[in-house]
């Protein structure tokens, strides 16, 4: 005889199989994580859409799936020439962004501003001072009695190199030459400051010059380029902090990426490029690789790629300080913050 | 057309001319010209100080209009020293955009040839962005204050340019005839006819250009920010985030804008009755 009666049965199974259907849901809830949530966050690159190496490793990462794995939806924006980035991440509208680490340093100490840095790019600064081969200068020490151009402001590692040298502006003509290198090359500055990334491709290539650029880092100045920041209202919130760590976990994986890959990195580039204007790849190859030079360091084969330390930013801290860039020295221990990285190169 | 406060002043002027003797000083038209936009000014700060502290506005978005009267006046002696470079620009490009406008348009008003080759190019020179160009004069001018007064001038010159032409060419075919008839010269008629007539077209361009020189030379100063001045203290201030002092350089200019506005008001006044004595007497 059958345990329960066929009238019974029907009844008997719907129960089992909700039970079944609960069991497993209740076991696919308790098995996932915080992981298993789609987040999503805002980054905003610094300038307009082009290969530097921080706004690369969002594009990677976004093109390759990295952000996907992650379960991070990014809303990838460019401040443009605006500098707007930098008040609307204080503003709360941006998660992320990208500046200089001095210029986030500066804007710290003189108004304020609660950034912290979460990922350093260049290990070295952006910065470099070209001279034309045909000029005879052969070192910084060379500048005495020079044409020396600089753009708006002099900037801090500038005094520092020259005073490696036993110099200040004082030993040269320094002249405010605006943001066009072809000041030198119809010798109206003997010395043009530039952006490594870019500015030494455009007077090799584009102006058919022979040039050498001195940076401050050779002559022990210490510089650093360009980092992700937040805010430190931002990192309050554990969510906030959850979606930082994917963020960073993904954009480090972007980043060793491109530099295993660049063809690919800077094929995921031109899509982003593409939608403000047409790519020149030979000049975006010249500074994705210029970039990746300056981001690998003995420090990043160590630990990691954008690894950083406390002394690298009170380096840095203290060459602004003494030049006058600062007008209040920076609690570097809040301006930074590096345990997202410690977990993800754990 | 002449508010009612200038008008007053007119009257007065006129009354003084003729030997009058003028009663105690009346305060009241001044103040009905300078209070309004005093009040309005304040009640714009008011309305912002309001918005700002209720919806609470990130003072990175926007500051609060206390915060940069305060700066104002503690850093006075930065922002009226800065203040002074713009305005030097500033005058500097107007002098010389106004006067070649105007000697251009004397041209042009008597030869429609050269009207025909000249406008597109002015045209062409308008429309360009003024921004993508000062790289190029820092190259052909140097890299001092000549490149800033050009763009004040190149920004200058397009409003007076087009008044001027049509003032030039706003005469009494009447007396056009007359001054023919007499065998005057073209300087003579251009002296006593056409010079009088273009006299409120121009004052009514300079009124547009006299705002215009000074936003050129602070994008000028935004390029060229070695040499100080109003629009490297913005540029300098907004990449250090601290807007109170962006805001309050603005301030500073406002006043040089309103300053050189009613300059232009009083000049116009003083030369519209010089130039009325010739011609009354031709």
């Amino acid at each position: 005889m059958p345990l329960f009666s066929v009238s019974l049965r029907r009844p008997l199974l719907i129960v089992l199989v909700a039970v079944a259907a609960l069991a497993a849901g209740l076991g696919v809830a308790c098995s996932s994580d915080d992981s298993d949530e789609v987040l999503s966050m805002t980054y905003m690159g610094g300038f307009v859409a082009q290969a530097n190496l921080p706004f690369v490793a969002v594009y990677v990462a976004e093109e390759q799936g990295f952000f996907a794995d992650e379960n991070l939806e990014v809303d990838i924006q460019h401040a443009g020439f605006t500098g707007s980035h930098k008040s609307l991440l204080l503003a709360g509208e941006v998660d992320i962004t990208t500046l200089p680490a001095s210029e986030m340093l500066q804007i710290r100490a003189n108004s304020g501003a609660p950034y912290v840095a979460v990922m350093l790019f260049g290990q070295r600064g952006d910065f470099g001072y070209a001279v034309l081969n045909s000029s005879g200068i052969e070192s910084p020490a060379d500048f005495a009695g020079r044409d020396v151009g600089f753009k708006g402001i002099v900037q801090a590692e500038f005094h520092a190199m020259l005073a490696a040298h036993g110099l200040t502006t004082d030993d040269m003509n320094m002249i405010d030459v605006g943001f066009n290198p072809v000041v030198l090359v119809e010798q109206q500055v003997e010395v043009y400051p530039v952006f490594l990334s870019n500015e030494p491709d455009t007077l090799t290539r584009n102006l058919n010059q022979q040039i050498t650029v001195f940076e401050a880092a050779d002559d022990g100045v210490p510089t650093l380029g360009v980092v992700y920041l937040v805010t430190e209202e931002f990192l309050e919130d554990e969510l906030n902090r959850e979606k930082l760590e994917r963020f960073l976990r993904a954009t480090v994986r972007a980043f060793e990426f491109a530099v295993e890959n660049p063809e690919a990195a800077i094929e995921d580039t031109a899509t982003f490029i593409g939608e403000e204007r047409e790519p020149d790849l030979v000049h975006e190859r010249f500074i994705l690789d210029t970039e990746i030079e300056n981001a690998i360091s003995d420090l990043t084969r160590a630990n990691g790629v954008g690894w950083f330390t406390q002394q690298q930013f009170r380096a840095l801290t203290d060459v602004l300080l003494e030049y006058g860039a600062l007008e209040n020295d920076v609690d570097v221990e809040r301006a930074i913050d590096r345990s997202f990285l410690e977990a993800i190169h754990r | 057309m002449v508010s009612e406060p200038l008008r007053e002043l007119d009257h007065l002027d006129a009354q003084a001319r003729r030997g009058i003797p003028l009663a105690p000083p009346d305060v009241r038209p001044m103040l009905a010209w300078v209070l309004p936009p005093l009040i309005a000014l304040l009640l714009l700060a008011v309305a912002v100080e309001i918005w700002v502290r209720v919806a609470d506005v990130s003072i990175w978005v926007m500051p609060r209009p206390t915060t940069v009267i305060e700066n104002f006046f503690s850093d006075f002696g930065l922002y009226f020293s800065e203040g002074l470079k713009t305005l030097g620009v500033s005058l500097g490009g107007l002098a010389i955009g106004t006067a070649a406008a105007t000697l251009l348009a004397a041209g042009v008003a008597h030869s429609n040839i050269l009207e025909r080759a000249v406008l597109p190019i002015a045209i062409m020179v308008k429309v360009t962005p003024v921004v993508a160009l000062i790289p190029l004069f820092i190259i052909w001018l140097g890299h001092g204050w000549n490149p800033k007064i050009a763009i004040a001038a190149l920004i200058t010159y397009f409003p007076v340019l087009i008044n001027a032409i049509a003032g030039f060419r706003d005469i009494d075919p009447r007396m056009h005839d007359f001054f023919r008839s007499v065998d005057a010269s073209t300087w003579e008629i251009f002296r006593h006819l056409r010079l009088p007539a273009a006299i409120p077209y121009l004052f009514a361009s300079l009124k547009i250009s006299v705002t215009l020189s000074l936003i050129g030379a602070v994008v000028a100063e935004f390029f060229l920010s070695g040499h100080g001045g109003l629009g490297a203290v913005i540029w300098i201030e907004q990449n250090n985030l601290r807007l109170e002092k962006v805001f309050a350089a603005v301030l500073m200019l406002t006043l040089i804008g309103v300053t050189l506005s009613t300059a232009v008001v009083l000049a116009e006044r003083l030369f519209s009755w010089r130039l009325d004595q010739p011609v009354a007497a031709a």
